[in-house]
């Protein structure tokens, strides 16, 4: 199975948001849409998991010199949103609510095992019986959490 | 139920039979020196006490052994003709001692010297049947046969294409349990299965019969069911003994372990009469019965080093280990595959792909995976060589035209002339010609593909020419058209004859509805609008975008200033309209 990871960093902004967000965006948005095209237009999207995501969320609320041009947002680990494509992902769906500020969730959570334990089944592993060694003892990758969340899947 | 002591002493007393004949025998040849040499001259007649003690004794004793012989052919439950012969012709010995011994005592002396003389010629053949059990049959003569030059063994390779590129020694041999050893004595303990946890979890693979099973069943069956005795007219020592089952039928189920008669006798409970192995031997353990459950349920499948006995006179070589320029009979896979449109086809005989054209398609790059754990399907996918042109794919996918479930040759050298062949690949159910040199006409071709589910045409300049063909590939369901020139009303026409197939004609553009869902669902619904329009602090008129959330309501003010005052003493300041 081949494996691709694009690394993606500036994200972190806890000052100078307008600006940051907006370049962020810009370079990441249209080439994001062009590879799910592509990828369907050539028939490899059936065959290729696309996911998208970061390590945490950010706070509603801002922080910083909260001028109007120079804010940022702190980490959130709450809740955060992530999304995937490909095979074996239901498309066109929105999963999971938080509540009104963005603090909480507080419909559908998927929680990160939860996540893991979907992806491996996407590519055809059953989370709970790979396992690998190291240094003499036995691990899974979703350790004593996670369920494939059967919602997600096409 | 028998009491287990008792029938142990009866089999440690039926196992001393190969050193009790030695007494009977002894005993009878000096017996019979002594009487011939009494008929030479000035010799004398042997004296009747003499006489007596060793007739008794050869007669006790040939009697004892004959009841230890039965005994060890009940407890090892020979069915071969050596057993048959020795056993009648020993009971014949021990009879004419018996008789002979009356005789003697009744002073009938012509009688007692025929009967003596019979017992010995009997000797031989009981014998020469009873080495036979424990020597096998040409023992006498195998050093003859020993000195000439050995014949040429054919090369044992790897059993397996997952295994290939490890190439492990240790597959490919026959667990055939060794010929020459005694197996009534010198086997009181059988060797230990040689299954570890390691092997019983690849069970279900394709290594699985010679790795794993195979020394199993030579372990823990091996004394009754092989090539040397088959109890119940059941050997377990090769696949086509395992195949052909016993007395009351098949033993295996390929597929259904459950259904296995094989397995149901080994999961009966120990008291159970038809319980195997038998109480007394060596149980097998309760992974070694799992590793023989999982390679059932896996099909048993036996291995590319045997051959799997071949259903029809015509059909392709089992363990096909021939090299790439050897043709395999595609046109009898086609004949013998479904109906259009059904699941793949299985192969009459389950069998994992030949190893060699694998392993040179790799050696070209080529990515080869396996998609099923007995390595009959397989995924080939050219991506790393655009050189690859029609000869060298011919060459190389024909010996695994029966194997391939999906192929790429996106990006390929190769034409319309490959097109043919590829048709006839009986299970290839996922087909990528994308940015090949393929024509309209061309694809004509692949109307004749019985299982090709999925097509992928991109960038082909084939225009609407090629929907007609698409229409006619009974088994097709996804097709895969962008930049090829289709029209839109091609498309449509396409879509009247065939209402299932699914068309990827690229991206919806701008005026077509993009996928949505519905608009979010706020959970709880009050309204951001302030519910007063003055400010409670100042009393102006309420700026929207001054709010406070205060007690479930929106609090609307003035100013920035005014919020802070109003949170520090909210009830100084009443709401107002």
């Amino acid at each position: 199975m081949r494996f691709i990871q694009l690394y993606m960093r500036g994200w972190d902004a806890h000052n100078n948001l307008p600006k940051e967000i907006r370049d962020q965006s810009l370079a990441v948005d249209r080439p994001q849409a062009a590879l799910i095209a592509d990828l369907k237009r050539r028939g490899l999207l059936d065959d290729t998991l696309v996911v998208w995501a970061g390590e945490f969320g950010r706070t509603v609320y801002s922080q910083g010199q909260l001028t109007e041009t120079n804010y940022g947002r702190d980490h959130h680990p709450r809740c955060f949103t992530i999304w995937l494509a490909g095979g074996g992902i239901r498309p066109g769906i929105t999963f999971g609510r938080t509540d009104d500020f963005s603090y909480n969730i507080v419909e559908d959570p998927v929680d990160v095992h939860d996540l893991h334990a979907t992806l491996l089944h996407v590519l055809g592993f059953d989370h709970e019986r790979l396992t690998y060694r190291h240094e003499g003892r036995d691990f899974r990758l979703t350790d004593v959490f996670g369920k494939v969340r059967h919602e997600l899947l096409a | 139920m028998m009491d287990v002591s008792k029938e142990v002493w009866l089999q440690l007393f039926g196992r001393l039979h190969p050193a009790l004949l030695h007494v009977p025998i002894g005993a009878l040849v000096a017996l019979a020196c002594l009487e011939l040499a009494a008929l030479l001259p000035r010799v004398p007649r042997l004296p009747g006490g003499v006489r007596g003690v060793l007739l008794a004794l050869t007669t006790v004793s040939a009697i004892v052994t004959a009841s230890s012989g039965w005994l060890l052919g009940e407890e090892f439950g020979y069915s071969e003709q050596a057993f048959v012969w020795h056993r009648a012709l020993g009971i014949a010995f021990a009879t004419t001692l018996t008789v002979a011994t009356l005789a003697a005592a009744f002073g009938m002396g012509r009688t007692y010297g025929t009967l003596l003389v019979l017992a010995l010629v009997l000797v031989v053949p009981t014998g020469h049947n009873g080495a036979t059990l424990t020597h096998g049959a040409d023992f006498l003569t195998e050093p003859l046969r020993e000195a000439q030059p050995p014949e040429p063994e054919p090369a044992d390779g790897p059993s397996s294409v997952a295994e290939a590129s490890e190439l492990t020694a240790e597959s490919g041999t026959d667990g055939a349990p060794d010929s020459r050893d005694a197996p009534a004595v010198a086997r009181s303990e059988p060797a230990a299965a040689p299954a570890g946890d390691d092997s019983v979890a690849r069970a279900g693979s394709e290594a699985a019969y010679a790795d794993t099973v195979a020394p199993i069943l030579e372990a823990r069956c091996g004394m009754c069911h092989s090539d040397r005795r088959q109890k119940g007219k059941l050997a377990l020592h090769e696949p086509s003994a395992l195949l052909a089952g016993g007395y009351s039928g098949p033993v295996l189920v390929p597929g259904d372990a459950a259904a296995s008669e094989l397995v149901r006798r080994i999961r009966l409970p120990l008291d159970d009469e038809e319980h195997m192995p038998p109480p007394s031997k060596p149980q097998p353990t309760e992974a070694e019965i799992a590793a023989i459950e999982r390679w059932i349920d896996a099909g048993a499948p036996f291995g590319a080093a045997f051959d799997a006995p071949a259903e029809t006179p015509d059909s392709p070589p089992a363990s096909d280990e021939s090299s790439p320029t050897d043709e395999a009979p595609t046109t009898d896979e086609a004949s013998r595959s479904d109906a259009p449109g059904s699941a793949t086809p299985k192969l009459a005989v389950p069998r994992p792909a030949p190893v060699a054209p694998v392993a040179a398609l790799r050696a070209i790059h080529v990515h080869v995976e396996t998609l099923d754990p007995t390595a009959e399907l397989l995924w080939i996918d050219f991506a790393a060589v655009p050189a690859a042109d029609d000869a060298s794919a011919r060459e190389h996918l024909e010996p695994l035209a029966d194997f391939v479930l999906e192929l790429s040759l996106a990006g390929t050298a190769i034409t319309d002339a490959l097109l043919p062949e590829l048709a006839a690949m009986p299970r290839l159910e996922r087909l990528d010609l994308g940015g090949t040199a393929c024509t309209a006409e061309g694809l004509a071709a692949l109307r004749a593909a019985p299982s090709l589910r999925s097509l992928n045409l991109t960038g082909l300049a084939i225009g609407d020419a090629a929907l007609p063909a698409l229409a006619g590939m009974p088994a097709l369901r996804k097709v895969y058209l962008w930049d090829t020139g289709v029209t839109p009303g091609g498309l449509d026409d396409l879509a009247r004859t065939r209402p299932e197939l699914t068309v990827v004609n690229g991206m919806p553009g701008p005026d077509e509805p993009l996928e949505t869902e519905a608009p979010p669902r706020l959970v709880a619904t009050p309204s951001l609008d302030a519910v007063n329009t003055t400010c409670p602090v100042s009393g102006n008129p309420v700026d929207p975008r001054y709010q406070v959330v205060h007690e479930g309501k929106v609090v609307g003010f003035c100013c920035a200033d005014c919020p802070a005052r109003f949170w520090a003493n909210p009830d100084a300041y009443p709401l107002g309209p």
